[in-house]
């Protein structure tokens, strides 16, 4: 499976073995997921124990879930906005000081924001409202502190029933007609109210209705008015709202201004009815836990109890520290990055309006079939998610309804934002840091590799030659790289004596064959002076003949050896290639008279740095070489042209070519091209000879075939004399 | 006159045939087959003419041992290597030694029998008259005397064996021609010489010139064919 690993470079492979290693800040981030899910676990047994608890304190409490123990909230008020329970029974008489200071404090103010209809001179302190809702045992009791600066009562010869101040009541009950009160005053006192229709100018019926009482009494500002209605008219899932209605001139009774309890668009369709059981609100304030809000379900899957907000309040963004050393700047920077990379999870998101009358979450019909659950839900815009547990109220047997405590999992969302955050800036850094130590190791060693690489391939030359035994190991620390240098280095004098032995052994074979050939040769020569009859024998010539082989042969094996040492000794001169060539192929002629030289120069005068003698030796094997090969009666070309590397020497002979993959070896000691003459020597040490010279003169030497096909040339590339 | 002749040599076949040779040339032999016993027969008597083999049973460099030895009982004692070591090294170090001659094996027997006449001859000239004897040749900074095989070059002696003052005598006697490697092999009397041989004395002799002058340049060679003595001296 990992072949193509194999291939890959040192430096690639650890590469791939950093990124590799990105698998633990992946582990670390399954670990923090892993961890956000066991809190919200947590955090939902959290809340299931406190549904729980909550719902022991409702449990068979009948009367909570009573029909008529909600109370309509005012139209267009926010639930936390109820009816209070009054200390007492109100005493109608327009004087508040019987409802009790808790409840006094509630008292809402509307001036603007509860006009929808005034002139454009309205001025605000004119015509204000201060309200309050409250009820005691089946009595609902409201209270309107208006500010006004002329109080215009009722006229009895206008037809018009609203021709001065007066109050409008809207009950909306649910799926019904909507049933109007108009509340008129002709005076301080008890305010006569009448059953109207949608005008709310034409009574429905002839007579006021008993039903709904009110006290009017003028004060310093304007006037108050306490209102009085039975409970039953109400009831659930209606709403209530007020009309406060200014009437400032005197003559034409025109309708001011107007103060409205609930906001009054054109559109006046019945909204969603709210019925919130005020003591079991009471009861839950208590219970409230910041961040949460607790809802109270019944049967029906009515809300009839919330309280509590999932938002916390906005937290005040601390100035933080500045940054002052690097360090902290550096983590800085990173953060403010990473807030953008891993979506800080938002403060403010918006979740259901705490005005819904209906849960149908699913867990719910769980819960109320007995079975506390907990669940999770995304908030109303999916920024966070929201734990919620619900739990049975019970009475008896049966189920009431139930409790449902929600909270926002803000707070651990933020823990792992932060836990990530910190995991991945550490990460980055540990990592950064890491890869590049890494990237810089291995860098250091291929680099080591290479150098080491290099050093072994030019300690031993193309040819197979040990030039520098020594490894420079003094770089290399004692450790493995370190240690293969050295064996390198051991291996290569190793090899490196042997390489001597091997160059020796030829002069060695050569010293101990000597010596017998001396017995013959000697013993040949005293027999031939004591024996007169002997001279001339052929078999005498024959073994003298053998003999003369013989020496030559030797003599061939040790001479490789003496021109090394000889030429270690020699100095190089500025030599005249092309006038030696021309001196020696002039000799040469009359030597080899079996075949024709054609020497070609093209220049009278090229220059090499060298050691006459030892290039006429070389020339001497090139030229044997070519003679030997050669096909007799043929011509052997001796040419010497200028390249751009250097002065290029070729002789080129007719004859045998060479097979392919020999060109490299014929330069190499005991490697004979063939035999063509069984009486002549094949040691295939004449062209070693070549290269040895070629080798000291820094030339270089190569043999190739012909392009036709038809013989071979050697060549020796001399290099340029540096001036 | 006859003359005693001590030949050092280990094998016995070729230390055989040598005194065989030289006996039948009509000298008295006597031969020995290692250091202590040769130094041992040189104590009692002293011979007219040493020939030498440099490896001695198991001494690498026993024979120049006992030129060393030699030398101390004679200066002017003729000693001859005769070797099968061929290295330039070994001949040095047998011309430190005040060797007369360093001849390499196989040998021609007639050739051997030359060379011992010819020794011969300059140590009985030598002996008897203190000075050189007349000079033989004077070309320019040369003086040449065969006689007492001694050469000089701008009137410094130079130290060569027989087979190199033959060839330059024979080089000093034509000057301006060029003498062949076939010419020069003769030369050097020996049983087989290869054209490298030559190069090799040739050498080995510009070297020595050198020695006393670093500006000779009067052997001059003649590329592929031999070498010339130059013609302005």
């Amino acid at each position: 499976m990992l072949k193509w690993f194999r291939y890959l470079s040192i430096r690639s492979k650890l590469i791939w073995l950093v990124l590799a290693m990105f698998i633990i800040p992946w582990m670390g981030t399954r670990y923090v997921v892993e961890m956000k899910e066991f809190l919200l676990q947590g955090q939902k047994d959290a809340l299931l124990l406190t549904a729980g608890g909550i719902a022991t304190i409702l449990n068979d409490r009948t009367e909570l879930f009573e029909l008529d123990a909600g109370v309509p909230e005012l139209l267009g008020e926010k639930s936390d906005s109820f009816a209070y329970l009054l200390p007492r029974l109100i005493q109608l008489d327009g004087d508040a000081s019987d409802w009790g200071n808790n409840a006094l404090r509630e008292k809402r103010g509307f001036t603007e924001a509860g006009l929808n209809q005034c002139d454009a001179d309205y001025v605000p302190g004119n015509f204000a409202m201060q309200h309050l809702l409250g009820y005691r045992s089946d009595w609902l009791y409201a209270l309107f502190e208006v500010t006004d600066d002329k109080i215009i009562y009722r006229d009895l010869e206008r037809r018009k029933l609203g021709n001065g101040d007066h109050i409008r009541v809207l009950i909306q009950h649910p799926y019904g007609p909507l049933t109007r009160y108009t509340l008129v005053a002709r005076g301080p006192g008890r305010m006569t109210a009448y059953l109207v229709s949608g005008d709310w100018q034409s009574p429905l019926l002839g007579d006021p209705v008993d039903d709904v009482v009110a006290m009017l009494k003028e004060t310093d500002y304007g006037y108050a008015v306490e209102l009085r209605l039975p409970r039953y008219l109400v009831g659930r899932y209606s709403r209530l709202g007020f009309n406060i209605i200014d009437v400032d001139n005197h003559e034409t009774r025109e309708l001011r201004a107007k103060i409205s309890t609930y906001p009054q668009a054109e559109n006046t369709q019945p909204g969603r009815v709210l019925l919130t059981s005020p003591e079991i609100t009471q009861l839950l304030r208590g219970l409230n836990q910041p961040n949460s809000r607790i809802w109270v379900i019944d049967k029906q899957q009515q809300v009839r109890a919330v309280v509590g907000g999932l938002t916390p309040p906005r937290a005040v963004e601390k100035p933080g520290e500045q940054p002052v050393t690097w360090w902290q700047k550096l983590q800085r920077t990173i953060s403010t990055r990473l807030d953008a990379l891993l979506r800080r999870p938002d403060v403010v998101f918006e979740d259901l309006p705490s005005d819904i009358t209906v849960r149908r979450d699913e867990m719910i019909v769980d819960v109320l079939e007995g079975e506390p659950r907990s669940d999770t839900r995304r908030s109303v815009d999916k920024k966070v998610k929201i734990v919620m547990a619900g739990h049975p109220i019970r009475e008896g047997n049966s189920v009431l309804g139930m409790v449902m405590v929600e909270q926002s999992s803000h707070a651990i969302l933020r823990s792992q934002y932060e836990l990530l955050k910190s995991l991945a800036a550490s990460s980055l850094l540990v990592f950064a840091f890491v890869t590049l130590a890494l990237i810089a190791f291995a860098w250091r060693l291929t680099v080591r590799i290479g150098r080491l690489h290099d050093t072994t391939e030019k300690a031993i030359s193309p040819e197979g030659r040990v030039q520098d035994a020594n490894i420079p190991t003094r770089a290399y620390p004692r450790d493995e790289l370190g240690d293969l240098g050295r064996s390198i280095t051991s291996m290569l004098r190793r090899l490196s004596g042997y390489t001597h032995y091997l160059e020796g052994l030829p002069d060695t074979l050569a010293h101990e064959m000597n010596n017998p050939l001396n017995v013959v040769s000697s013993s040949l020569q005293i027999l031939e002076q004591e024996q007169e009859s002997i001279r001339g024998n052929k078999y005498m010539e024959r073994a003298q003949a053998g003999v003369q082989r013989l020496r030559h042969l030797l003599s061939s094996l040790t001479q490789a050896a003496n021109l090394e040492e000889a030429m270690r000794s020699e100095e190089r001169k500025r030599l005249n290639l092309a006038r030696l060539l021309r001196d020696y192929i002039g000799g040469s002629q009359a030597m080899f008279s079996l075949h024709r030289f054609k020497l070609s120069l093209q220049y009278k005068e090229m220059y090499i740095l060298g050691s006459g003698d030892h290039i006429a030796e070389l020339l001497d094997k090139l030229i044997d070489n070519a003679v030997q090969f050669g096909v007799p009666q043929t011509t052997i070309e001796v040419c010497l042209v200028e390249r751009e590397e250097g002065l290029l020497l070729t002789v080129t002979n007719e004859g045998a070519v060479i097979d392919e993959g020999q060109h490299e070896r014929v330069f190499d000691p005991m490697v004979s091209l063939g035999r063509k003459d069984a009486t002549t020597s094949h040691l295939g040490l004449g062209l070693y000879v070549v290269r040895l010279i070629a080798d000291y003169h820094q030339a270089r030497t190569w043999m190739a075939n012909r392009q036709d096909g038809t013989g071979v040339v050697v060549s020796v590339l001399f290099p340029f004399t540096e001036n | 006159m006859s003359h005693t002749i001590a030949i050092v040599e280990d094998d016995p076949h070729q230390r055989d045939n040598y005194a065989d040779a030289l006996r039948a040339q009509g000298h008295a032999v006597v031969a020995y087959s290692n250091k202590p016993t040769a130094l041992e027969g040189f104590k009692n008597a002293l011979p007219d003419l040493v020939i030498l083999d440099i490896m001695l049973e198991d001494e690498m460099d026993g024979g120049f041992d006992i030129c060393r030895e030699l030398r101390h009982m004679s200066p002017q004692l003729p000693i001859i290597f005769l070797t099968a070591r061929d290295s330039d090294i070994d001949r040095v170090s047998g011309l430190r030694l005040d060797a007369w001659d360093y001849i390499t094996k196989p040998v021609n027997l007639q050739f051997l029998g030359v060379r011992v006449a010819s020794l011969f001859r300059i140590a009985s000239t030598l002996k008897h008259a203190a000075d050189d004897g007349p000079v033989a040749l004077k070309l320019g900074d040369l003086e040449l005397n065969e006689a007492s095989l001694s050469v000089s070059w701008k009137e410094q002696p130079l130290n060569l064996t027989l087979t190199e003052f033959w060839v330059v005598e024979s080089l000093a006697h034509n000057v301006g021609k060029v003498k062949s490697y076939e010419a020069l092999m003769q030369v050097t009397k020996q049983s087989y010489v290869e054209k490298n041989t030559i190069n090799g004395y040739i050498r080995r002799i510009r070297k020595k010139f050198k020695q006393v002058d670093p500006e000779f340049e009067y052997i001059e060679t003649v590329f592929g064919t031999g070498y010339r003595w130059h013609k302005d001296t």
